[in-house]
């Protein structure tokens, strides 16, 4: 399991100074109250915890920055990925992939019937069951998510 | 609330419809607890969008049912094979799985039952007497008092988010931010939509919820999988363990039940306090059960007092946990912070209006947790061996059902198709944040009290023209801001202390 912190500082920097720029120079939104009225923009509270972020992200990438020169700050450490990691990530990249195709053909063919089909076959295919089964239980999840939902309470998988 | 409320609560609730979505909450509970990888936050996450497409009455009784079962469920397999269902039947499994490999399995889930129940009810009969009268103190806040409310929420969850308190503040500062996104409530303007009209009302809680405790799970899992560990459970369920009799005999009920009620007291205050749920509450029950038991050296081994008492603790937060929420509007536990955004959803405000203007709806509440825990009680009891075969679920299959469902329930909230992507790319942040130890915890308080922390602080900004001296001139607004303080604080001086003590030897 990863625990070094410079990966999640690093992206909570970036993150933090993306919203910072998108409040103070792309919607410029008004931050301070303009007169004594005590009316802050609106910009305030997402300016002061995009702030917060920014800092707070810089805190824990000095954090892992120092784990990864071996102090003793924090008790993470990087591991090694062995071969059953990496057959694991590689079954997550399938997943999503077939996860994002999905949702992709559904919007271009807004057949959600069809494509839970197929995502649930080839679901079950990623992970290598039976063809029996993954016939089976394609067919009774989709007619579970037809009658329930599409006749039942007549939800129209329109994307 | 009146004896008429309660009576017309209840007769509103001897409906056929009623009885079967519950019954139907009870079994999917049973089932969500009792297989590894599912949790009880997970069901009500999938299941509450299908509920809006019923009545409200009956949504909140399919609810109820699954949440009290789920996590009486969840002993099942800490019982059996000693992998909790979820996270709060963790200590379940120091004393159920022992007592399963003694053949005394059935016993352990009798117990597991039993006093899962009495936890349940105890729990619920001190939320409907002292609900009401908190309620009633929280006449007196106004925006300062509600602003350090969600502070000390937000603190709280920070707080228990385990070692590095720097996660869980830097994801609930996230949380808060994302609330903004939006049209600003009081100024109008639009704040970081992008130009999406879908993002004009700001980003719904429920597909957060069902992204980052469903599919962010699924994904974990996946990634975690370990081939050896998972043929060695499938070795222990298709063992033949010898159950043998369910219930406790009733010298053995005599004996636990004054312990189970103190601890029933005991799991509720715990769940009152936001952020500590069913597993907070069933290690510090067990583990103080535990230091003042004549039979401590049982205790891990397979002591029948250690399980009641972990399975009066998971249940019994129950109670507490409601009673925050709708009193405060502060989650007691991440499914009460579901509850509370159906409640919004609902158009309903924590406070005490739920107590008077939606005294009838509240009543119904507590008549249905009552239900839901009978319920339970007789399911559970009827059929605690059949149960067992829910192992049987190979968690893959698991794994298609939930990514399906993650988009289905999903998608029934709004009938949008941006709350999948925004679902999904929850998802995905879940699970990064889940490889690098992050607490999502407080990412969703964060979510669901970043509008109320905004709008009350600007609102007493105004009264009091711009002066943030105003939050410490109230006596509630300054106790809470301390409190908030140390809460933060306490655990980083504490940690520096207790480094700085070796070195000192």
């Amino acid at each position: 399991m990863h625990k070094n912190n410079m990966l999640p500082g690093a992206f909570f920097t970036l993150l933090g100074l993306f919203f910072l720029y998108i409040i103070v120079a792309v919607e410029q939104m008004q931050i301070v109250s303009s007169g004594a009225d005590g009316i802050y923009g609106a910009g305030f509270f997402p300016f002061i915890c995009s702030l917060l972020i920014f800092v707070m992200g810089i805190g824990l990438t000095l954090q892992g920055l120092k784990q990864r020169k071996g102090m003793a700050f924090s008790d993470g450490a990087t591991v090694q990925a062995d071969p059953e990691q990496k057959r694991n990530v590689r079954n997550i990249w399938q997943f999503l992939a077939g996860f994002a195709v999905m949702l992709i053909a559904w919007k271009l063919t807004r057949q959600f019937i069809v494509c839970t089909f197929l995502y649930a076959i080839y679901i079950n295919y990623l992970f290598k069951r039976p063809w029996k089964f993954i016939l089976a239980f394609a067919f009774i999840i989709t007619a579970f998510i037809y009658l329930m939902f599409v006749w039942g309470f007549s939800v129209q998988f329109i994307a | 609330m009146t004896a008429e409320v309660w009576i017309s609560a209840f007769q509103d609730l001897l409906r056929f419809d009623v009885m079967f979505y519950l019954f139907i909450g009870i079994l999917l509970g049973t089932v969500i607890g009792a297989l590894p990888g599912l949790s009880a936050t997970m069901g009500v996450a999938i299941i509450t969008p299908i509920t809006f497409w019923l009545d409200k009455t009956v949504g909140l009784a399919m609810i109820m049912g699954l949440w009290n079962a789920a996590v009486f469920a969840g002993g099942i397999t800490a019982i059996l094979i000693n992998t909790p269902g979820t996270p709060a039947s963790i200590t379940q499994a120091f004393d159920g799985y022992p007592l399963a490999k003694q053949g005394k399995g059935g016993l352990a889930l009798g117990i597991n039952v039993l006093y899962s129940f009495l936890g349940g009810m105890v729990s619920i009969i001190l939320l409907i007497l002292f609900a009401q009268p908190i309620a009633k103190f929280t006449i007196s806040f106004t925006s300062p008092e509600y602003f350090m409310i969600a502070l000390f929420g937000l603190s709280m969850m920070v707080a228990v988010s385990g070692d590095n308190i720097l996660k869980g503040m830097i994801l609930g500062v996230f949380g808060i931010l994302l609330s903004t996104i939006g049209i600003d409530p009081i100024s109008g303007a639009r704040r970081m939509t992008f130009n999406y009209t879908n993002l004009n009302a700001g980003i719904d809680f429920i597909p957060v919820m069902i992204g980052l405790f469903g599919l962010a799970e699924i994904l974990h899992q996946i990634y975690a999988h370990n081939q050896e560990n998972a043929l060695k459970e499938k070795a222990l369920r298709s063992e033949n363990l010898k159950l043998g009799r369910i219930l406790p005999s009733f010298k053995q009920m005599k004996e636990l039940t004054p312990r189970c009620l103190l601890v029933s007291f005991v799991a509720t205050i715990i769940g009152a306090i936001p952020a500590a749920g069913g597993d907070i509450s069933a290690i510090i029950c067990w583990g103080n059960s535990k230091k003042f038991s004549k039979k401590s050296e049982e205790y891990g081994h397979g002591s029948v007092e250690g399980l009641a008492v972990s399975s009066t603790a998971n249940n019994g937060v129950i109670g507490g946990a409601m009673c925050t929420m709708l009193t405060l509007g502060l989650p007691g536990d991440s499914v009460t912070a579901i509850l509370l955004g159906s409640l919004m959803m609902y158009g309903l405000t924590p406070g005490y209006t739920m107590f008077t203007e939606n005294a009838g709806f509240t009543s119904q509440i507590f008549i249905l947790m009552i239900f839901a825990n009978i319920g339970f009680l007789i399911l559970g009891l009827a059929t605690a061996k059949a149960s067992a075969k829910v192992l049987n679920v190979n968690q893959q299959t698991v794994w298609a059902c939930v990514s399906i469902l993650c988009i289905v329930g999903t998608f029934c909230i709004n009938n949008r198709f941006s709350d999948v992507i925004i679902m999904a790319a929850m998802g995905l942040l879940g699970l990064f944040f889940k490889i690098y130890d992050f607490p999502t915890g407080p990412l969703v308080l964060g979510l669901l009290l970043g509008s109320t922390m905004e709008k009350s602080m600007r609102r007493a900004l105004v009264v009091s023209h711009g002066d943030f001296f105003y939050f410490f001139q109230r006596p509630i607004s300054c106790v809470l801001f301390v409190v908030v303080i140390l809460t933060l604080f306490a655990p980083i001086i504490l940690k520096i202390k207790r480094k700085k003590l070796p070195l000192s030897n």
